[in-house]
């Protein structure tokens, strides 16, 4: 329980925090918004909602995983430079709660970009979009906001080393775009791209929302189970690797190197 | 001439200290890896939804690097050394703060230069795009065009940015922006009358569109390089006046250090 509360009180704090920063809100609202209007005016072509729908969701996915790079890479920053990544590692909670709640807040920020892309597309680019299931959509957005966070601490693990860590994390933004299946389906892209989508947690949730834009209950339901155990396996994985590497950074004395 | 150098090597010297991440291991996958992945995000977005064959995709991301690099270039020196503490004694110093900024836009440049050869190489290896060596002198004229045109529009957005407290919106905005209004992935027949307003008044647009002509083997458009380089000159004019107005905005508000 007092875990819990304090999973609860991290999340608020940085969800508070990184929802007053401008670059935040230009990764979750107005980059998806960007993009979402670049893909519609390309997918307009096809005349099939269902392509519409799915390519402009999935540039509000891709703003929420923008966001959870970003914020997480960029908090861990802001924590070394400020001197408190040291305190953080050195207090009794472990540093993979501390992680959590910032993962998740970056992560729910991206509910913005879901909001705001579905918004903009309907009443600024006047798009017909149609989803089949609203709860279901609703229920893999969630899901969704814990796959790209679990993710976000699994990187954040290269982060507590290296302060130059997050200039390589960077690179992952455009291979999950492809790697997701977000726009692009992934049976468009070559053989070997579909089983490493398997082994991303955010991949299932994308299937998830893709299955409810079609209306596809059963699947997308289906979906979201291989979402959760994938996701609950990244925490998993995630907090063993955050106390391995904890212990190294204090044995290397590179926390406070920025 | 001794001024000139002055700026010149100001700007060099200061690109090693202001940008940390320009390390050996880290700077081929800033300058080329990321560009190239966007590329080969945008392309096969383009190939799958849009209208064009992918080289219009390839080559449109491939000259949108240059933007990027002078966009940001401009902006990465007020907050690097606004995190240092430096950038008050900069603008207080007796030497002209256009000369220093734009002293410090020629290495940024210069890499994005390098970024954009390398994409448009790998554009032409990879993609349909037909192309003939002796076009290659014309692609590189053009491309520097885009350059200047778009760094003298960072050093605007850059004397912005010293007002500011979050430096880092308003080049995010115009570089993003870009890619929707430029032509960078939409094509004329999937945008609107609108965007292609805004992009007509952008810098890169003309640029690009003279790199495209010039690939697709036709004859050279000069009056794009042209209206490319006046928007170039208009974006230099903009810069000086705000860079004067704002320069003394943050001396009178006592604002140059603050960060968001």
């Amino acid at each position: 329980m007092t875990k819990l509360r304090f999973l609860y009180t991290s999340w608020l704090v940085h969800l508070r925090q990184i929802s007053t920063m401008k670059v935040y809100v230009f990764d979750s609202v107005v980059l998806p918004l960007i993009f979402a209007t670049i893909v519609a005016r390309l997918a307009a072509r096809s005349g099939s909602p269902a392509t519409i729908t799915t390519a402009t969701l999935g540039t509000a996915v891709m703003g929420m995983w923008v966001t959870t790079l970003s914020g997480t890479g960029g908090s861990i920053s802001r924590l070394r430079v400020m001197g408190l990544l040291e305190p953080i590692v050195a207090a009794p909670t472990p540093l993979s709660w501390a992680y959590a709640g910032n993962a998740l807040a970056s992560s729910t920020l991206g509910i913005y970009s879901v909001v705001a892309t579905l918004l903009w597309s309907v009443f600024g680019l006047g798009l017909d979009l149609r989803i089949g299931s609203p709860a279901a959509l609703a229920l893999a957005v969630i899901v969704m906001v814990f796959a790209t966070a679990a993710l976000g601490v699994v990187l954040s693990v290269s982060l507590v080393m290296s302060a130059r860590a997050q200039s390589m994390s960077n690179l992952l933004e455009y291979p999950m775009w492809i790697l997701l299946g977000a726009v692009v389906p992934l049976s468009f892209l070559p053989r070997w791209a579909e089983p490493l989508s398997w082994l991303l947690a955010p991949s299932w949730g994308m299937r998830a929302i893709q299955a409810a834009v079609a209306g596809d209950v059963a699947r997308s339901m289906a979906m979201v189970s291989i979402c959760v155990l994938v996701t609950a396996a990244y925490w998993a994985i995630g907090a063993m690797l955050l106390r391995w590497v904890e212990r190294l950074a204090r044995e290397k004395a590179v926390l406070a190197l920025s | 001439m001794k001024k000139v150098r002055a700026y010149v090597n100001n700007g060099f010297l200061s690109y090693l200290g202001l940008f940390p991440w320009a390390t050996k291991r880290l700077i081929l996958p800033t300058l080329v890896l990321n560009p190239i992945l966007q590329l080969i995000a945008f392309t096969l977005v383009g190939v799958y939804l849009g209208s064009q064959p992918a080289g219009f995709y390839a080559v449109g991301n491939a000259v949108h690097a240059t933007a990027r690099a002078a966009i940001f270039a401009a902006t990465v020196v007020v907050a690097a050394e606004r995190v240092n503490g430096s950038l008050s004694t900069l603008v207080a110093a007796p030497t002209s703060i256009l000369g220093t900024f734009a002293g410090r836009l020629i290495p940024p440049l210069l890499t994005g230069l390098f970024s954009s050869f390398v994409m448009i190489s790998l554009a032409l290896v990879f993609t349909d795009v037909p192309f003939s060596p002796d076009r290659l002198p014309v692609v590189l004229l053009a491309i520097v065009a885009v350059s200047a045109s778009c760094s003298a529009f960072g050093l605007a957005l850059g004397s912005v940015a010293l007002y500011l407290r979050d430096v880092y919106f308003l080049p995010n905005i115009a570089v993003y922006g870009m890619m929707l209004f430029c032509g960078v992935n939409l094509a004329s027949d999937t945008t609107t009358p609108l965007l292609t307003m805004i992009g007509d008044v952008l810098p890169l647009t003309h640029g690009l569109f003279a790199v495209r002509e010039v690939l697709a083997g036709r004859a050279f458009p000069l009056g794009a390089v042209a209206t490319e380089l006046f928007i170039g000159v208009c974006c230099a004019a903009a810069a000086c006046v705000l860079l004067r107005f704002f320069e003394r905005r943050v001396r009178i508000a006592a604002t140059l250090d603050l960060a968001g």
